[in-house]
């Protein structure tokens, strides 16, 4: 085993036939998943967004066209600045782009008013934040339900759905709680649980794992995946977390407001740690 | 391409918004406080003001009711003591009402038959004076200095006298031209419903002035000769006051063969007013018995004898046992009186102590020649502290500058601008509360968005909660400003503050105020709630 080092061995894996190296000026690459011939959920087209903060114009993202498929796990690594938030919110529904199009569904997202972008946020799409971003003043069922009272959902049947889901992420008998008295793991459980309120047929990640420990962040990987894999839910995280790249289908890697690179899982060789002398993770 | 086709994306009930409202407001108690308290106490300012004035407005009304019968019998024995004055003749004409047909009103009937004049004549003396009012009122306002410069030293209606002396239309011209170019001010303008210019008005209106004259002087004339007759036949060398306390029909109709109408009405209340003013008098003529008003002092506890004022005397003679004394005591003195008239008689050389009872002899006399009971001493003394109180609320009153004014419910500029500048304020502190609690929240706020929040729902949350806090707020301000403002006017006239209370109006009042303090609520939280519910769901995401 490594001492507490993780590997990502990039350069020296084999690519995909199609693939052509980015040239300046460039769209990325734009790869059609040849194996599973499944539905494409989330596309772009050509999507760039500027920001112009007086004179300085910051061009976050540069013409990204992909496409991603239903049930994917996909993971979105890149450093600080390259863009990958900004892509992030683009599909997700959080921000319109300054050009090119983001269809979800198949629905051109620029295209919708503010209240059919609220609708989509609803019904369509589930957030898991870094940092929980539960109420406070409310319990966990209680959280859980807030989307559900959005989409209509009568009382009870919420509340029934609700102890569904806390179930479902091992929080049934803490319901009653608020966010100040569960630990950090349970605070995220708790906003999966609200993330799935809606059935959506995806899930945005912003560092899952980031605020947690090593182990506490195992129970999240494990309730993603079963996710993905029972549910079909398809699942986009931006991470740095080797063992969720490790679940991960594809992988896209961004860099100066264009795709790097986007590789399978089977392409990329992870590494994840663990710590000698110490009880496995 | 499809499109999203939005179905059951519901509005959240009003209950369920208010639900969620609440259980925030619980959560940041104390930031709501503070707005709660900013507008409880533009609300208790506003209140304060408002409950104020509607009780003052009520005791001057109560007060005007008590003091009526008293303004009657005023009116009468100043008529019947001295002739009318010219400006009393212009106040009456000018207080006219407006003639209806059929009854002649008493005043009208009076002033006719003393000038020998026409309905249609008094009716046109009646509009020169309500014109003379408007004129007069006018050159009252302006400075020394500038009257000088236009009429010399003439005042009041003399002004119009200089005008029409020194050559009426010409000067008149002078006077604008001066008015307008020295003083940069202008002639009243015409009556309504007038097409003439302001100066054309004031020449119109001296000509009917001079006119006026020769009429204005036949009715003083005729009043000064018909008092005489009345003083001859009626009074008979007696006080106005002495005939007026036994007034009767009898006297009504002859007040009314020398063309003094009174009304019907107002006889029993001439004659109870005059007969207990009468009686006061006479009691405060017992202050001249110097020996009286020593006991008078030790009586009362007072220590000074000249502190052993009026106003003890009636407060002594007002209770049963007080005028009991009061009339054993002048008793006492009219024996005393009665010794000494003796003994003098019998060549008896008198004590100089004892011969101070003579000073009042004349008094004492006419006492006993018309004694009074214990009652009338006891109805005098109640009568006549009564209306000194309530001269002292008037004057209350009309001390009070800040119902004194021209705007809402009476109100001054003054005290309006400070209202308004007060809400302003609040509306001011509340909005920067709210923008406060806003950017603490942005993540809470896209977090909602994310979970499928509405703009208008993020909008309708906060201002909701900026209304149940002005509810609030209003609620502790409307009481505490209903209690400031009674007891201040508690304070201020007694109790008679709430004998008379408009509980109706208060109502109405509290409700308004309320309502202003939840309306600046909704108000102040519109900006702060637009910008909430511009916010990008994108401020929740935070990726490093």
């Amino acid at each position: 085993m490594v001492n507490g080092e993780s590997q990502l061995s990039g350069g020296a894996t084999p690519r995909p036939p199609d693939h052509r190296p980015g040239t300046s000026g460039d769209a990325g690459p734009e790869i059609r998943d040849p194996q599973s011939k499944r539905a494409v959920i989330i596309r772009t087209r050509d999507l760039a967004k500027h920001y112009q903060m007086g004179e300085v114009i910051t061009k976050a993202l540069q013409g990204v066209t992909v496409e991603l498929c239903r049930g994917e796990f996909i993971c979105l690594m890149g450093p600080s600045g390259s863009g990958k938030t900004t892509f992030f919110n683009m599909i997700g529904g959080l921000d319109s782009p300054t050009s090119g199009r983001v269809f979800i569904d198949e629905v051109d997202v620029a295209q919708l008013s503010a209240i059919e972008l609220a609708f989509l946020r609803c019904r369509k799409i589930g957030y898991i934040f870094q940092t929980y971003n539960l109420v406070q003043y409310m319990t966990c069922l209680e959280n859980v339900t807030v989307p559900m009272a959005f989409a209509g959902v009568s009382g009870d049947e919420a509340r029934d759905r609700g102890m569904e889901l806390l179930e479902l992420v091992g929080l049934k008998e803490r319901w009653f709680h608020k966010p100040i008295e569960l630990s950090g793991g349970q605070q995220q459980r708790t906003a999966i649980a609200r993330s799935m309120a809606n059935k959506p047929t995806t899930l945005l990640c912003d560092e899952p794992t980031g605020n947690l420990d090593l182990r506490t962040g195992a129970e999240i990987h494990d309730i993603l995946k079963r996710l993905n894999t029972e549910r079909n839910v398809t699942i986009i995280c931006v991470t740095h977390d080797h063992r969720l790249i490790d679940m991960a289908d594809r992988i896209v890697w961004i860099r100066d407001g264009r795709i790097e690179r986007i590789a399978d899982r089977s392409e990329v060789m992870v590494q994840t740690g663990a710590i000698e002398g110490q009880e496995n993770e | 391409m499809k499109t999203v086709e939005v179905r059951d994306q519901v509005r959240l009930g009003l209950g369920k918004c208010i639900e969620l409202v609440l259980s925030g407001v619980r959560f940041r108690l104390f930031r709501a406080t503070i707005t709660v308290t900013i507008i409880a106490l533009a609300v208790a300012f506003l209140m304060t003001m408002l409950s104020e004035s509607l009780i003052a407005r009520d005791v001057s009304g109560a007060i005007d009711e008590q003091t009526g019968p008293r303004r009657r019998l005023l009116f009468w024995v100043g008529r019947l003591s001295g002739p009318l004055s010219e400006a009393q003749l212009a106040r009456e004409l000018a207080d006219l009402p407006p003639a209806r047909s059929g009854a002649d009103d008493p005043r009208r009937a009076e002033l006719r038959a003393w000038g020998k004049l026409s309905a249609a004549q008094v009716d046109m003396l009646a509009g020169v004076s309500r014109r003379e009012r408007v004129y007069a009122d006018f050159f009252a306002d302006m400075h020394e200095a500038n009257l000088n410069s236009l009429v010399g030293r003439a005042r009041g209606a003399d002004i119009f006298r200089h005008i029409i002396e020194k050559g009426a239309s010409a000067k008149a011209d002078r006077i604008d031209a001066e008015l307008r170019e020295k003083i940069g001010r202008q002639l009243p303008a015409a009556p309504a419903g007038s097409d003439k210019t302001a100066l054309e008005a004031f020449k119109a209106f001296l000509r009917d002035f001079e006119a006026a004259g020769a009429f204005r002087s036949a009715i003083l004339d005729g009043n000064r000769s018909r008092l005489a007759a009345v003083r001859a036949g009626v009074l008979k060398g007696r006080r106005a006051i002495e005939v007026l306390a036994g007034a009767d029909e009898k006297l009504r109709e002859q007040l009314a063969g020398f063309d003094f109408h009174m009304p019907a009405p107002d006889l029993p209340v001439v004659r109870e007013q005059a007969s207990l003013g009468r009686d006061a008098l006479r009691l405060e003529g017992a202050l001249s018995l110097p020996v009286l008003r020593k006991r008078l002092a030790k009586e009362q506890g007072i220590k000074k004898v000249s502190d052993a004022n009026r106003t003890v005397l009636l407060k002594q003679a007002r209770s049963e046992k007080g005028a009991k004394w009061l009339l054993d005591e002048i008793a006492g003195r009219r024996r005393k009186l009665a010794e000494v008239r003796a003994a003098i008689a019998r060549g008896e050389k008198v004590k100089d102590e004892n011969k101070t009872v003579l000073i009042a002899r004349d008094w004492l006399d006419s006492f006993g020649d018309d004694p009074m009971t214990v009652a009338q001493v006891r109805a005098a003394a109640s009568s006549r502290l009564a209306e000194g109180h309530l001269a002292r609320l008037s004057a209350g009153l009309a001390a009070d500058t800040q119902s004194e004014g021209s705007g809402f419910m009476g109100f001054s500029t003054r005290t309006m601008w400070l209202m308004v500048v007060s809400l302003m304020v609040c509306l001011v502190g509340i909005t920067n509360a709210m923008l406060m609690s806003v950017t603490e929240r942005f993540q809470e706020i896209a977090t909602m968005k994310c979970l499928g929040a509405t703009d208008g729902f993020i909008m309708v949350n906060f201002i909701l909660e900026s209304t149940i806090q002005g509810l609030a707020g209003g609620v502790v301000g409307t009481l505490l400003g209903f209690l400031l403002g009674t007891g201040r006017s508690l304070a201020r006239f007694g109790l008679v503050a709430i004998q008379h209370f408009p509980a109706i109006e208060m109502l109405v009042v509290a409700g308004s105020a309320l309502l202003v303090g939840v309306v600046v609520s909704a108000m102040a939280a519109v900006y702060p709630a637009w910008v909430a519910a511009r916010l990008a769901p994108m401020e929740a995401m935070r990726i490093e």
